[in-house]
């Protein structure tokens, strides 16, 4: 106790650099976290297309391959005939399982964003709850349309149980006009909603959501698949409601049968749809998704360690100059009764302290990030047993490097030494 | 209370620079004493003040502070005989430079059996002692030499030890404050503490009970000052 009071008292002596020192510690510390949430949040998304059978799945985006200018003055139009082609196409494939599809409904100004899931998709797409249950089917409970609440807030702010209801205005994309929202009201139509279930914040992300996809690549990543919800959007999910089912054809996943339809004819079948718009295999997505990933990780690398290393640099360059300093310091101690060992062990402390002190206000960042930023759940992944004990120890590792080199060099000259000068 | 008997000390020991600091010194202090060292520069003073408390070790002879033979404790357990029995007053002050006075008075505290939660207090009456309660807040560094060694000498008494040891405490400091730290020892030897101090100043060392002089590392003499006589 006593020995953490003085401790307490160099780091108040040194108190701006024992700030900065913290303040290194807490960005390297953060920057390992971010990498080590890039990395994760990638990987995941992976796991998320085996783990929901996504992988036997082909992505298209239409119409993307060929434009025809309309009669009716539209930027960019389509004909329909294509989508009968593909329909008819997709038919004939033997293990071809449907397709799933996305549509955007608003009750009014203060209710959530009602995202319909196809039946497929729905089952598929299970996403852990944090209470509550998946709806089963789409059909009504009680007269109201069962849904699952994507809260994103730290406090949510729908529970289960909780019913909304209104005239639902529908928002899709519809072959004829890719580049604006299409807005159909139903004002004869009033929809009672019931949440069954509310999705954990972590896993809130949206499957096939529109404002995810990315023109300027070649072969998109998961990411356009899988978007992460930010804090500020809360979204139902449902089920098709019959009547304002319109779907969003321009993004879609066409399902097949795993046991039937191989990884060579997903890249088949996508070939052929490609003369129609943009379309990709799932595993070619994964694999982008993956390089992606491991490229990104593999240049952020050299950028933690140099940080690393140029923390660890600071502290043993502060160390050193400050050994001399602690020296006299610690000839002081001495003639106060204190042994040798005692003296270097409140200068340990000191720097536990200061590990202590870096590690607490970046975990109160964390949190805080984690509640509070748009994008928070992406540091879920920082609460792993994992990422605590590599990172613990990595730090850890960093204290002890920076306290040696004084400490080798105050071994060779013991306070003693001072007195013997003297005389 | 203090036997010192054949005492010798050599730095550099088999070494082309060898110092022979003390030879074959014999000493006596009795409790209560208020005793001077004087000598020239490098005569060895230093180091037998160094020896008396515990800081430094010697090659032979036999140091006895009351029944303990302070040769045979090791570095843990010297220590502990400075942190309960010692006080030392430096020449240069010894204060810890970023730290108040009241910081620097409390120190030894944090190296006894004192608890955690007295060390405040017990600092406080060793400031009250000093008269120095008004600088508790100050930084040494902004003190006069006078106000510093004030600070040094609550630091010495702040853990109530038998011994004080003084190394030209009055070395740095004008003859005017040099007779008010003069009287703060004058004090605490009236109070029952054991004083030693080394000096150059022969006035200081008049007013002690016994002057020792040392020369080339050998006791030259041990007489009591003019005011025993």
């Amino acid at each position: 106790m006593k020995l953490i009071g003085l401790s307490l008292r160099i780091f108040k002596s040194y108190f701006l650099l024992t700030v900065l020192l913290c303040l290194e510690m807490i960005v390297s510390m953060v920057t390992f976290a971010i990498l080590y949430n890039s990395w994760h949040w990638g990987m995941q998304q992976v796991e998320l297309t085996y783990t929901n059978d996504l992988y036997s799945s082909i992505y298209y985006v239409g119409p993307m391959g060929k434009i025809n200018s309309s009669a009716n003055g539209s930027v960019m139009s389509i004909s329909t005939e294509h989508e009968k082609t593909i329909q008819n196409y997709l038919s004939g494939i033997h293990g071809y399982l449907g397709r799933s599809y996305t549509s955007l409904l608003r009750l009014g100004e203060d209710v959530p964003e009602i995202q319909m899931i196809d039946d497929i998709t729905a089952q598929r797409m299970k996403l852990p709850l944090a209470s509550g249950r998946w709806f089963t089917d789409v059909t009504l409970e009680n007269g109201r349309i069962p849904c699952v609440v994507v809260d994103t807030n730290t406090i949510p702010t729908y529970r289960v149980g909780d019913v909304v209801s209104g005239s639902p205005t529908q928002y899709y994309r519809e072959p004829s006009n890719i580049l604006f929202e299409t807005v159909k009201s139903y004002p004869d139509l009033n929809l009672e909603f019931q949440v069954v279930g509310v999705v954990n914040r972590t896993n809130a992300f949206v499957l096939n959501d529109w404002s995810s996809w990315n023109s300027g690549i070649d072969v998109q990543p998961l990411q356009t698949i899988f978007s992460r919800l930010d804090m500020n959007s809360v979204r139902f999910l449902c089920g098709p409601i019959q009547g304002v089912s319109q779907p969003s054809y321009i993004m879609r996943l066409e399902y097949f049968d795993p046991d039937q339809v191989d990884e060579t004819q997903l890249r088949e079948i996508a070939q052929e749809l490609s003369q129609y718009g943009s379309c990709y295999a799932l595993p070619d997505m994964a694999g982008v998704t993956q390089t992606e990933f491991m490229e990104q990780f593999q240049d952020t690398i050299p950028m933690a360690v140099t940080l690393l290393i140029v923390v660890l640099c600071s502290l043993i360059c502060i160390s050193l100059l400050n050994a001399k300093r602690q020296l006299q310091t610690f000839r002081i101690y001495q003639i106060c009764g204190a042994s040798w060992p005692k003296c270097i062990a409140v200068y340990a402390f000191y720097f536990v302290v200061l590990y202590a002190v870096s590690c607490f206000v970046f975990s109160i960042y964390m949190f805080l990030s984690y509640c509070f930023d748009q994008y928070g759940a992406f540091y879920q992944y920082v609460i792993t047993k994992e990422f605590i004990t590599v990172s613990a120890l990595i730090f850890l590792a960093v204290a002890v490097l920076s306290v040696l080199p004084p400490f080798m060099k105050a071994f060779r000259q013991s306070p003693l030494n001072g007195y013997r000068k003297k005389e | 209370m203090i036997q010192l008997t054949n005492l010798e000390k050599t730095y550099q020991k088999g070494k082309p620079n060898q110092c022979h600091a003390l030879k074959s010194v014999h000493l006596t202090i009795k409790r209560g004493e208020l005793l001077a060292i004087m000598g020239p520069s490098g005569s060895g003073k230093s180091t037998l003040l160094h020896i008396l408390g515990g800081l430094d070790r010697f090659e032979e002879g036999s140091y006895r502070f009351e029944d303990t033979e302070i040769s045979r404790l090791s570095e843990r357990k010297l220590a502990k005989f400075r942190a309960a029995h010692i006080g030392f007053v430096l020449q240069d002050y010894g204060l810890l430079p970023n730290e108040t006075v009241q910081g620097n008075i409390s120190t030894p505290l944090y190296f006894d059996k004192t608890p955690f939660y007295r060390i405040k207090a017990i600092t406080n009456k060793a400031m009250v002692e000093l008269g120095i309660s008004k600088l508790a807040k100050r930084d040494v560094r902004d003190l006069s030499g006078g106000q510093k060694q004030r600070v040094a000498i609550a630091r010495a008494i702040v853990n109530d030890p038998e011994l004080i040891l003084a190394d030209e405490p009055t070395g740095n400091l004008d003859s005017i404050t040099s007779q008010k730290v003069m009287d703060i020892f004058l004090d605490l030897n009236n109070q029952g503490k054991t004083v030693i101090i080394v000096t150059h100043n022969q006035e200081i060392a008049d007013q002690c009970h016994r002057i020792i002089h040392i020369v080339d590392g050998k006791v030259s003499a041990d007489i009591p000052a003019p005011n025993q006589l």
